[in-house]
């Protein structure tokens, strides 16, 4: 039996809280009930669902369409928006997106990071995609001179020159192999140079220094992409680094033209016997000159070991600031100095435009040799004098020009005396002289670095 | 580094010309020639060493 009460206000009675329904209200095919608002088919109303402050809807199910653009929601951080295997999650500002509940995609306030392979219709973006690395024989696999030498200046790894002062016994500087349990060698940097000091028995004096830097043209960093005078244009120095005595170890990078500025840095606290990765972006300045010549643009000292001579305590770290020889680092620790035969070990060193340091651009033995005898290359020629005048006039013609007219060596063998004149960028011309009729072999070297 | 001479070259046609500087063979290297170039770094530094007032002696 039905009935129907028609009514326009249904209300509870005094001291009565809510009025409870034993079955479920329905209109037409929707319907209120204990489990909450169940609608079937479309749930329309002239306004939509008007909910008082503190309401809470439950799970919504069923729903294939929602309606609204969504601009009014918020408060959703520290909550989760997941369909399957994508989760937005916006109280850490990340999105990851999964397949399989496998992570895939990932953005954090860092970056991006992806596991797996991209593919675009384009990249584009401040760092080259290739050709990144403005420093000559980062990964130290390139040694014309020799393997090892206590020289003061250029005397073994091709680019790389060192200098020291203050020293009781030279120290020592030698490529050598890494193995599979260093951890540039799992990346691919098989090579590194090592400083091995010398007994300083005198300590730390204040003219002493070590240090290990390389000179880069000025036309290479003019050129290279970095906007040096903005102070929102990086270029990004990182290298690995290894001390068999902890140390917080220092090192700059400085312009060579107009006034010259240097920008300072710490590695920080090194482990002892533990390979570290140290990473600086340094930001251009308004006062930096860089020329576009081939003359030295800037000069990265990995690596510099200084007494008070060349320190100040006034010295602010990751800033530009005017060159002063007496500043270029706070005073220095000097465990490492006067501990003797101490080592220190570098190598995968890039510099790259761009804020940020990415994976050590690898090249050929090919293609980074050939980079190095712009700066330094040796041969070794066949002659014969000439039997009416015992001379033989000779023009030695280089592999790849040369930075600058280059400093020559030669050493003939037989007796002969051949000495070099005329030096260009392409070679360089010379008279052999002795007995008539000879044969002799002339070896050579012609350097033209910073 | 120290230039304790400098070397003159003949031509074939009897000019005698100075084009390189010579810096005697040491324990840390053979004889160097130092070009007259303005870019080479050794030049710039035996421009130096000059404008300190060094005189180089004189070739053989």
């Amino acid at each position: 039996m039905t009935s129907k009460i028609v009514v326009n206000n249904i209300g509870s009675d005094t001291g009565i809280n809510s009025v409870t329904f034993d079955s479920n209200i329905q209109r037409g095919d929707s319907n209120l009930h204990s489990t909450g608002l169940n609608v079937d088919n479309t749930f329309v109303h002239s306004t939509g669902i008007a909910l008082g402050a503190g309401s809470t809807i439950g799970a919504v199910t069923g729903v294939t369409t929602y309606y609204g653009d969504g601009s009014q929601l918020t408060g959703i951080d520290a909550t989760q928006i997941a369909t399957g295997n994508t989760k937005i999650q916006t109280a850490a500002s990340r999105v990851d997106t999964k397949v399989d509940n496998v992570g895939i995609l990932t953005v954090t306030a860092a970056g991006a990071n992806v596991t797996g392979i991209i593919t675009a219709t384009a990249f584009v973006g401040s760092i080259p995609l290739s050709h990144r690395n403005i420093i000559i024989n980062g990964a130290m696999r390139v040694a014309q001179r020799a393997s090892s030498s206590t020289a003061n200046g250029y005397g073994d790894l091709d680019r790389w020159k060192h200098e020291y002062a203050g020293t009781n016994e030279n120290p020592t500087f030698a490529q050598v192999s890494l193995t599979t349990s260093d951890t540039p060698y799992t990346l691919g940097l098989t090579k590194a140079v090592k400083i091995t000091n010398g007994n300083q028995t005198s300590g730390l004096q204040a003219s002493s220094q070590i240090n290990f830097n390389q000179q880069i043209e000025a036309q290479d960093i003019r050129n290279s992409g970095w906007n040096y005078t903005s102070s929102s244009s990086y270029i990004t120095l990182s290298f690995w680094v290894r001390s068999s005595v902890s140390q917080n170890f220092n090192g700059f990078v400085k312009t060579a033209d107009g006034s010259m500025y240097i920008y300072p840095y710490e590695t920080g606290t090194l482990s002892a016997n533990t390979w570290t990765k140290i990473t600086k972006s340094i930001p251009g300045n308004s006062n930096l000159t860089i020329n576009d010549d081939n003359g030295s643009g800037l000069q990265v000292f990995a690596i510099a070991i200084y007494g008070t001579n060349m320190t100040d305590n006034s010295v602010t770290y990751n800033q530009w600031a005017g060159w002063a020889s007496g500043s270029r680092s706070k005073d220095q620790a000097n465990s490492w100095f006067t501990t003797n035969d101490a080592t220190l070990e570098i190598t995968g060193v890039q510099l790259e435009v761009g804020p940020v340091a990415t994976p050590f651009e690898h090249r050929s033995m090919g293609e980074e040799l050939l980079r190095c005898k712009r700066y330094y290359q040796r041969g070794y020629d066949y002659h014969h004098l000439n039997a009416q005048n015992g001379e033989s006039d000779r023009w030695i013609r280089f592999q790849v020009e040369m930075r600058s007219g280059p400093t020559v060596t030669t050493a003939p063998t037989n007796s002969v005396s051949f000495a070099p004149q005329s030096q260009t960028v392409n070679g360089f011309a010379g008279n052999g002289s002795g007995n008539s009729h000879a044969n002799f072999n002339l070896e050579w070297t012609a350097s033209a670095e910073i | 580094m120290t230039y304790n001479t400098y070397k003159k070259y003949k031509l074939t046609d009897g000019t005698l010309v100075t084009n390189a500087i010579k810096v005697p063979k040491t324990t840390d290297h053979d004889d160097l020639y130092i070009p007259f170039d303005e870019d080479n770094t050794d030049y710039i530094e035996y421009k130096a060493w000059l404008a300190e007032g060094n005189t180089p002696q004189e070739a053989d």
